[in-house]
């Protein structure tokens, strides 16, 4: 019988490039979709999802934050800074409207503890996972 | 995207993500990933004013740097909190860099910075040299 053995290396090396695939297709930054705003980065610390969007030169107050299941809808409006009147513009690259987001999260989130803060221009929404859906510790006895 | 609406800019528009533009840089010269802020220039008659988007960064993270007419502006962003593994990405973050040559000269000692939700405001006074003065036409009568 016709035995091929796998060189260790040769397996290795795959099972190391097929990680490397799946962290690059999970890291890698995703375009979103035409018309989507704004673009969110998710992150995980085990307890929680942190999602993450740059929305500089928003008014707080305009921040609509709600979930539900595993889903997080953001809204907001930046204002445009109202052009001086006596002013000619060299440059007008800063775009002001409203914005509309859902995100589908990994895992259903607990919506009662979810917090937000807007700091810097940065959104960041807490999402702990629920109950149920977290990775528990089983302790060997 | 919406009309425009009363003349104003961006009333009931709608945002979409702009990719960020990374900087293209020579090796060596800066650590890090830095990418182009969005920005508004304008002028009135006594100043040019700067308005760019810098999310994640405060007043003391910016450098602004003015010699021989160039402007260059930097600001460097924190490092993020390590217990947070990404697990979905749409955009990167990094530093900023932007430099512009600038037409007018510009008094030094007096320019300002302001940044308010991740947005930097730049005000440069012009040089009394370079301020438009009236003259007084005379006539012989």
């Amino acid at each position: 019988m016709a035995f091929t053995a796998w060189p260790a290396f040769g397996l290795d090396s795959e099972v190391a490039r097929l990680r490397g695939e799946v962290l690059r297709s999970l890291l890698e930054p995703q375009a979103a979709a035409p018309g989507v705003f704004p673009a969110v980065n998710i992150y995980d610390d085990g307890e929680s999802f942190l999602v993450r969007a740059e929305i500089p030169g928003v008014d707080k107050d305009s921040l609509e934050i709600t979930t539900r299941g595993d889903q997080l809808a953001i809204r907001g409006e930046r204002v445009p800074t109202p052009a001086e009147p006596s002013a000619s513009y060299h440059r007008r690259e800063r775009e002001g409207g409203r914005f509309r987001r859902v995100v589908t999260l990994p895992q259903r989130v607990d919506a009662d503890k979810v917090e937000a803060t807007y700091r810097e221009g940065v959104l960041e929404v807490r999402l702990p996972r629920i109950g149920e859906d977290k990775p528990r510790k089983i302790q060997v006895g | 995207m919406a009309e425009k609406q009363n003349g104003s800019p961006a009333a009931g528009a709608e945002m979409a993500v702009r990719e960020k533009r990374e900087v293209q840089q020579q090796e060596g010269t800066r650590e890090g990933l830095y990418f182009e802020p969005a920005v508004d220039i304008y002028e009135t008659g006594d100043a040019l004013t700067l308005v760019a988007d810098v999310p994640g960064t405060t007043v003391e993270d910016v450098e602004i740097d003015l010699r021989d007419n160039m402007l260059t502006l930097s600001a460097r962003t924190k490092r993020p909190d390590e217990r947070w593994k990404p697990v979905y990405r749409e955009y990167r973050s990094g530093h900023y860099l932007r430099q512009f040559r600038l037409g007018q000269q510009i008094d030094q000692s007096k320019i300002a910075a302001r940044i308010k939700d991740g947005v930097l405001t730049l005000t440069l006074p012009k040089a009394q040299s370079a301020i438009p003065k009236r003259i007084q036409v005379r006539t012989n009568d």
